[in-house]
């Protein structure tokens, strides 16, 4: 789920960094950068693991700031196709379901990734699982704050870099805006054994039912 | 120069890393924000988010009671059984307990394991790999440590490298 990404890099020290240690600034220079950003075909950036190499320090004509070629190593989130993970289910309308894994929100089941005979309930706003027994059907729910277990099946990184203004296109760049694109967005999937809600898999299946009755104590004390 | 404003990535393929590696070094960086005489909150509030959210995440995963004496263990356990280096990742990530799961991790698990070799597998993973469900069961040879071991983050990193990926 995590990697490490080698990146070279030219890190520009201001003048007002130049009282701490060349290594103290830029270690802060690249965090500030980079930490919770998302770097295209990369990934979402966690959070610096070493410098690798430090090269020569230059200033140039008009600016006091220094500059200085680093390579460095970064944590990033970059899970690999087919990588198992778990989150907690977000949202979910009748394209699929969005999952949080809490510091990245942006992984989406899609209707076409879900168990066979699932379907969206529109009354609850979830998705639901008609798993068939010999002589009975039993409708697993996945109900939004539930832990999910999925396969990343695909992955999509959007430059979200600002174009110029597009004047032939009129007002699409301000939908564009509305829409908010997303940088990094991994797929999942929850069709195939062990997938789907964790509870569904622990033990012998009594969670479910437990949750249920919980749930109804719950309403009668609000009575 | 082009590539001054651009980040270039120099190596594609990238390390993986493991959830414990990557919770040990985030622990790290949120002591250094509370010890520093910055305050993290301030001074780098995009690495205090993300440090803290991926913290509380990886919080309720397995790694937060694993040690690399007990991985260390595990992939030594683990060693004849052919996995590759991402099914072992996993199994280190998830800690899987059933049969279900492991077939999950394992790619084509019917073929490549036994069922006797896939209960083998599990016992190991309960053995080595502590359980979060029961906090006081200590393996015998985990003395007890502080929570927060400080250890050469790149040593550790190499250690597991080499043990994950080395032997395919």
């Amino acid at each position: 789920m995590f990697q490490l990404a080698e990146i070279r890099h030219m890190v520009r020290i201001p003048p007002w960094f130049f009282g701490q240690t060349l290594n103290d600034a830029v270690i802060e220079e690249l965090n500030r950068k980079l930490a919770n950003k998302v770097v295209l075909n990369v990934g979402l950036c966690i959070a610096l693991f070493d410098i690798t190499s430090l090269g020569d320090s230059y200033i140039f004509p008009g600016d006091g700031a220094s500059h200085t070629r680093v390579t460095f190593r970064y944590v990033v989130f970059r899970p690999f196709l087919e990588e198992i993970l778990e989150g907690v289910i977000k949202s979910a309308n009748a394209d699929g379901m969005q999952v949080s894994l809490g510091f990245y929100d942006d992984v989406y089941v899609r209707k076409d990734s879900m168990m066979p005979n699932s379907h969206f309930d529109e009354t609850d706003q979830t998705w639901v699982w008609d798993y068939q027994t010999d002589d009975d059907t039993h409708h697993l729910f996945m109900d939004v704050g539930g832990r999910i277990r999925f396969k990343v099946v695909a992955e999509q990184f959007v430059d979200t870099t600002p174009a110029g203004p597009n004047l032939a296109a009129g007002d699409s760049s301000v939908a564009d805006r509305k829409e908010g694109k997303v940088p990094y967005i991994v797929y999942g999937a929850i069709n195939d054994q062990g997938l789907g809600l964790v509870s569904w898999w622990t033990g012998t299946g009594e969670g479910n039912e437990e949750e249920e009755e919980e749930e109804e104590e719950e309403g009668d004390e609000a009575l | 120069m082009n590539n001054d404003d651009v980040a270039g990535r120099v190596n594609s393929k990238g390390a993986v890393l493991s959830n414990y590696e990557v919770y040990t070094l985030l622990q790290e960086v949120c002591q250094q924000g509370n010890k520093g005489k910055r305050d993290l909150t301030k001074t780098q509030a995009h690495l205090a988010n993300i440090a803290f959210d991926t913290l509380k995440y990886l919080e309720k995963t397995p790694c937060k009671h694993q040690k690399p004496e007990a991985i260390q263990r595990f992939l030594e356990a683990t060693k004849n059984f052919k996995l590759t280096k991402a099914e072992k990742l996993q199994l280190i990530n998830l800690r899987p307990v059933t049969p279900v799961e492991m077939q999950l991790i394992i790619e084509e698990s019917e073929d490549r394991l036994s069922e006797e070799q896939v209960e083998q597998l599990i016992s190991l993973v309960e053995q080595h790999l502590p359980d979060p469900a029961r906090r006081h069961h200590h393996h015998p040879d985990d003395q007890r440590t502080p929570t927060i071991t400080l250890r050469p983050r790149a040593n550790l990193h190499r250690f597991l490298s080499n043990d994950l990926f080395s032997m395919e």
